[in-house]
């Protein structure tokens, strides 16, 4: 019996560490390459998880100071940061009042909402970019700013939905009747009890800002405005030269911190976006 | 002195006359039970003085002030809900201190008047846990406590036995009434169980279609119910009706008995045959259910014979039933309505 509850232990064990590995592989493998010197890559024969040459800092050298990639990381980080407020004061009102105030509509509005999440960019970046050249925004990242909120907030507000229908309206009506403005009872009870909702929204749009790529090459053209997911490409592939090993290490200085934030708010991530998935 | 008044309330969800021109007033420090089946109106009568709800017509007095279009925050008022609607993300002592800090109240004096509520109610070593933890009774008891802090005008209380199993219903109902009796804070209780509201209420309003049928003591409207509505809700089993060429006779089940029984005390009895075809032994009580012989009727005429009264009754056999012309009872036969006691032509 022991025996046997032991060798189910160990094969869970096993299954899990072949997933962590299977799973790390790609970043490992990306942290390897970002040291290598182009000989030890570019030779067929030599393992790639394996230092066949000497490691060497050069790529990175490459990287930060012969491209804008500090500017890239700069402008992304911004761009996130503001459309996920812009994305968070939109969502938040819009979700609340189609649940709670509008009846049977809101639930109708809701779906209308996100089927506009499901019209792809590449069918709207050329009307954007007439638009965005009528108000005079072409090469600057406040075009981004401007557009991302038209693919996060339908989804976002249709996530948010999901999450205050499942909070029961006796406890916001009890807010009021304990002293509270509606306003309020939102702050107070609604809010506290929707923060995986809300983490899920963030990280979906930051993810989301972080790598769109259609909007970001076509509103921007000088290497000063762009954002990582356009910069790094533009930059580090020239001509039909791959500059393999500082594309790598781009890539994983942006993946890896970001990662590591999810990682702390995981168990709310999944119950966000299962619960929306479930209640929408 | 009244502390809530309420005239000519209306209540319409589109064609749905949900509250349809109550008028009533509730005096100060009484528990007044709001009865009806679902879907009387009761709850939403209770919503529109809590002010989560906007009346289609009429007014609401609290303490000789309208506060008809106040929102809820602005009445002063206390509500449970039957769901308890405890904040699940606040420990029980956040939950009492929320309605304090509403109000702004400093720190120390929060503290003092949540440890003395939640004295009252026995629940101090609860005050640090989430509402997740806790039982039925513990939970409802924490919803009180909320209410009772803020020393409300008023405490409306919707259904809050509801969900307490059967056993924790009688004792909640004990400690309830007690509670309230000792705080002498006016309440509106609603409930669809009549022996929560014949068991708590000074006084019973009990409603119908969104009108108010009758409002008294629980004695009143038991023993002098205005309507065969009221008549029938109340009591279990209802009244017996006995449809007649021009009006209904109504008599309560323990009133109707053998002859033997009743005979012995003089009075002025009516007497019918009585053709027993049930007999349902409830421990305490004997069902009886039958006919009246010579009187057709659709439904069972019924007789709630206690079984401390020593006598033996068969079912299939007929025997002389009597009822003490004092117990019975007189209704118009299209209204509905109690008329004044007339002879009964046989």
């Amino acid at each position: 019996m022991n025996l046997l509850y032991r060798a189910k232990r160990g094969l869970l064990y096993a299954t899990v560490a072949l997933f962590c590995f299977f799973s790390a592989s790609p970043f490992l493998w990306m942290i390897i390459t970002t040291f290598k010197q182009d000989r030890d890559l570019y030779r067929s024969k030599n393992n790639p998880f394996l230092f066949n040459d000497p490691p060497t800092l050069d790529n990175l050298r490459v990287l930060f100071f012969e491209t804008k990639y500090t500017t890239f990381l700069w402008n992304s980080f911004f761009v996130g940061v503001v459309v996920v407020i812009i994305t968070l004061a939109i969502a938040i009102p819009a979700a609340y009042s189609l649940t709670r105030m509008s009846g049977r509509w809101g639930e109708q509005a809701g779906i209308a909402i996100f089927l506009v999440y499901l019209v792809p960019p590449t069918l709207l970046f050329i009307p954007f970019f007439r638009v965005i050249s009528k108000i005079g925004l072409v090469d600057s990242i406040w075009s981004l700013v401007l557009v991302y909120p038209t693919i996060s907030v339908p989804f976002c507000t249709w996530l948010l939905m999901g999450f205050f229908k499942s909070i029961p309206i006796d406890l916001e009506e009890a807010a009021m009747v304990d002293g509270y403005s509606r306003l309020m009872a939102f702050v107070k009870v609604v809010m506290p009890l929707s923060v995986s909702g809300i983490i899920a929204v963030i990280v979906f749009t930051f993810t989301l800002t972080l790598h769109e790529f259609i909007y970001a090459l076509t509103f921007i053209s000088s290497s000063a405005h762009r954002t990582l997911s356009v910069g790094v490409p533009i930059e580090l592939v020239r001509g039909d030269v791959f500059y393999w090993q500082s594309l790598m290490a781009a890539a994983v200085i942006v993946a890896i911190p970001v990662g590591i934030v999810y990682d702390f708010f995981l168990d709310h991530l999944v119950a966000g976006l299962t619960m929306g998935a479930v209640k929408g | 002195m009244s502390v809530v008044e309420i005239r000519g309330i209306k209540k319409h969800f589109g064609d749905v006359r949900a509250v349809d021109g109550v008028d009533l007033s509730v005096h100060k420090g009484e528990l007044l039970v709001l009865l009806g089946p679902s879907g009387c109106g009761k709850t939403t009568l209770l919503r529109m003085i809590a002010g989560l709800e906007q009346p289609t017509g009429g007014d609401i007095l609290i303490g000789d002030e309208v506060v008809t279009n106040l929102p809820p925050r602005a009445r002063h008022i206390a509500m449970v809900f039957q769901s308890y609607a405890l904040y699940p993300h606040m420990t029980v002592f956040d939950n009492i201190a929320f309605p304090l800090k509403a109000r702004g109240i400093p720190k120390e004096e929060r503290r003092a008047k949540v440890e003395n509520a939640a004295g009252l109610l026995a629940i101090e070593s609860l005050l640090h846990r989430k509402p997740r933890q806790l039982s039925g009774g513990q939970r409802q008891r924490v919803a009180l406590a909320r209410a009772m802090v803020r020393s409300p005008r008023v405490m409306l209380l919707d259904e809050p036995l509801s969900n307490l199993d059967a056993q924790q219903r009688a004792s909640a109902r004990d400690e309830l009434q007690q509670f309230q009796r000792q705080m002498g804070i006016t309440t509106i209780f609603v409930t669809h169980d009549q022996i929560e509201a014949m068991g708590l209420g000074d006084r019973i309003v009990v409603m119908h279609d969104g009108q108010m049928r009758q409002v008294g003591t629980p004695q009143e409207v038991y023993y002098d119910s205005a309507d065969t509505f009221v008549a029938t809700f109340l009591g279990s089993p209802g009244i017996n009706l006995v449809h007649r060429a021009d009006y209904i006779l109504g008599f309560r089940p323990e009133h109707f008995l053998p002859k033997d029984v009743l005979a012995a005390d003089e009075e002025k009895c009516v007497s019918f045959t009585y053709d027993v075809t049930r007999i349902e032994y409830l421990g305490a009580d004997r069902l009886l259910y039958g006919n009246l012989v010579g009187i057709p009727s659709d439904v069972k005429t019924m007789s709630r014979l206690p079984t401390t009264v020593p006598v033996t009754v068969e079912a299939g056999q007929q025997y002389e039933f009597v009822i003490r012309e004092q117990d019975l009872r007189f209704f118009d036969h299209t209204t509905g309505k109690r008329t004044a006691p007339r002879e009964i032509g046989e």
